[in-house]
């Protein structure tokens, strides 16, 4: 097999029902029918059944998804469950929503198709997020009274937030307060913007400072460490980063995958086939295909020249810049494409947040010593009362 | 069972037919040309496939005997480094290991294929006096550096076998008696699994005895070298005269890491478990 495991991020819809002045996909009015969906998952199985992939994992987003109603996602997970058992093949599904649309009736199938999880989005402060015609102040409002409501129901809400210009001022301490203290919220990941699709202000000034922002990432892994740590706080990508330099598992973002084709595409309603939702509708020179014409979904793949260049692109890139000689190259690989592309307009170079990504990945190698020498120290009375041997300096 | 049953064979493709009923490693250049060629009863014979060209395309393996040991030459490390990315896809339906001559340039491709999390064998390991600081170099890297967490051979082998205090010779190690592995040339000439891979008129059945009753002799180097239960002569074939003097000290630091290991692990059973603090 070449991975028990292919994800797909699908987008049942691209259409929207807020307006984030600064989000990177290029929207339209497409809706996935359910016989597009069917013969869509009938191809991504017959994929699997050649490359012996046994598991798919579904991330839903749009668009947004909300927009189309629970009861077609009802449909969708019983024709997605009849197929995947035809085949002997495991199937799981994953929500993301910017949670705007929610309301109790979407309870059922968030607890029976989504593992009643939901991951959503928030910035602190909001500045970008907004309906159309509304201000950032009533979207947060509004969200964060849907986050409450799911989170009764005994939802889980995870949250991805994306630092801003005011978020730099704020620093670490306040932005960890707001998702922990003030919301309740105990998962939340942090990522970094990126002005894909059609440029305006909001993009522009989303791109940060890189030092400033690797100094908020820094401070906010402090925070993190002192407040969140024990009390099993999980803020991504900090704490599975703390993982890796403890030597455990760790689970680190797509963003710095030794190649991100060998773990994930995306399809929009429209059948387009991209590397990711952040490729699929704002990039058309860079679409893999179209899955609704295709053949098979393994040749689609197979003669994309679009995908010939995401496969190449670590060694290409590696070659002429300075990531070989980085000490993080095995955890990092030259980051993300799509903000290489996005941000610089070239391809096959390296990731512009690479000051941001050093200075974090120090500061958790720092950290996570600091945590392996404590625990050492604190083994040491239990090393001399039950060994009684241990006669020498043990010098940290 | 004679031998020649029990040894395995490095075998050109092109010959696979001359060796029935044989464990064999095939090389070969072309992918495709291996996926054509073997059939399922070339494959119950089969131990790994040792590919010879990292540019070919390697994703016809996808799918093709999932499990089975991938061993990829790197002919010029120096040029073909960032091709190695070329493996991570591979890796992941096949345990993929990385055969690297001891050429100028080797050390970064071993310290990239590490950080892919690929093993790594060095080979041709007596190396040049101008490449021992990049040899040294990539022992540092490999002893030291908190991102190797796959062996680097033979310095992995040797680290194991010292700590262990279970003496086993580079021959084992690298792959390379003749007891145990021969390498057929394309003209189907059967010899020492190393370059220059010319045979040397060497009898294969009794070579690693011939060689340790000439090492052994009472003035020669190895008679009075501590590190011959690990080495074995290795470094004196093809080059009798072969100084060890850089090897020797390769083989200290090695040994060195090797007590601090010991030392560290004597500690260990009395250190509570993460779950029990």
């Amino acid at each position: 097999m070449i991975s028990d495991q292919l994800s797909l991020i699908l987008l049942p819809t691209n259409k929207c029902n807020v307006a984030c002045e600064y989000c990177f996909e290029d929207k339209t009015a497409d809706f996935m029918t359910h016989e597009q969906l069917s013969l869509t998952i009938e191809k991504l199985l017959d994929h699997m059944e050649q490359q012996q992939i046994g598991e798919l994992i579904i991330y839903w987003q749009g668009g947004e998804v909300m927009i189309m109603q629970p009861e077609w996602f009802e449909m969708a997970h019983e024709l997605i469950s009849d197929a995947a058992s035809r085949r002997g093949k495991k199937i799981v599904h994953s929500l993301q929503s910017n949670m705007i649309g929610y309301s109790p009736k979407w309870n059922n199938i968030i607890a029976e198709m989504f593992g009643n999880s939901v991951g959503t989005s928030m910035d602190f402060p909001n500045l970008y997020r907004k309906a159309s015609g509304h201000t950032a102040e009533e979207y947060t409002r509004l969200w964060t009274r849907n986050i409450k409501t799911a989170r009764e129901a005994g939802i889980h809400v995870g949250v991805i937030s994306i630092p801003n210009k005011e978020t730099l001022r704020a620093g670490g301490e306040a932005f960890y307060s707001y998702f922990v203290d003030e919301l309740g919220v105990t998962d939340f990941q942090v990522n970094t913007s990126f002005s894909g699709g059609e440029l305006n202000d909001a993009k522009s000034e989303s791109i940060l400072d890189m030092k400033a922002l690797g100094r908020f990432f820094v401070e906010l892994a402090d925070v993190w460490f002192e407040r969140g740590y024990s009390a099993g706080v999980k803020v991504g990508p900090i704490d599975e980063l703390l993982n890796h330099f403890m030597g455990r598992m760790a689970s680190l973002p797509c963003i710095w995958q030794q190649n991100c084709t060998d773990n994930f595409v995306s399809i929009d309603a429209r059948g387009h086939v991209a590397q990711c939702d952040c490729w699929v509708t704002s990039y058309p020179e860079y679409r893999f295909g179209n899955v609704f014409g295709a053949k098979s979904f393994s040749q689609l793949m197979k003669d994309s020249k679009a995908r010939r260049s995401f496969v190449s692109r670590p060694e290409a890139m590696i070659e002429h810049e300075t990531c070989a000689a980085c000490d993080y190259l095995s955890i990092c690989h030259g980051g993300c494409p799509v903000r290489a592309y996005s941000i610089t307009g070239e391809f096959f170079v390296k990731d512009p947040y690479c000051e941001v990504y050093k200075a974090l990945f120090s500061r958790m190698e720092k950290l996570a010593i600091q945590l392996s020498r404590a625990r050492f120290v604190r083994s040491l009375p239990v090393l001399q009362t039950r060994g009684g041997s241990v006669n020498r300096e043990i010098s940290l | 069972m004679t031998q020649q049953h029990l040894c395995t064979y490095n075998v050109p493709l092109a010959l696979i037919d001359s060796y029935p009923n044989r464990r064999l490693i095939i090389r070969a250049a072309d992918p495709v040309e291996v996926v054509q060629t073997l059939t399922p009863q070339h494959l119950d014979n089969l131990v790994a496939l040792q590919l010879l060209d990292i540019k070919a395309e390697l994703e016809e393996l996808d799918g093709w005997n999932p499990g089975l040991p991938t061993e990829m030459v790197l002919q010029n490390p120096a040029g073909d480094t960032m091709k190695l990315y070329r493996l991570c896809r591979l890796q992941r339906s096949h345990p993929v290991r990385v055969l690297l001559p001891i050429v100028a340039g080797f050390s970064n491709a071993a310290r990239v294929a590490s950080f892919l999390h690929l093993p790594v064998k060095l080979e041709g390991a007596s190396p040049d006096p101008e490449l021992m600081e990049e040899f040294s170099a990539t022992l540092d890297f490999f002893l030291h550096n908190k991102a190797v967490c796959q062996p680097i051979d033979y310095f992995g082998g040797l680290l194991t076998s010292l700590l262990h205090n279970q003496p086993v010779t580079l021959w084992e190690l690298q792959e390379e008696d003749p007891a145990i592995v021969r390498y057929v040339t394309d003209d189907g000439m059967e010899t020492i699994a190393r370059p220059p891979f010319t045979p040397q008129g060497e009898d294969l059945g009794t070579f690693r005895f011939e060689l340790t009753k000439r090492v052994l002799e009472p003035d020669a180097e190895c008679a009075s070298c501590d590190f011959f239960l690990n080495c074995g002569g290795y470094f004196k074939w093809p080059d009798p005269a072969f100084s060890c003097a850089g090897v020797k000290q390769v083989f200290q630091r090695v040994r060195e890491a090797a007590h601090e290991l010991q030392d560290d692990l004597s500690l260990y059973p009395t250190v509570p478990t993460e779950s029990a603090t």
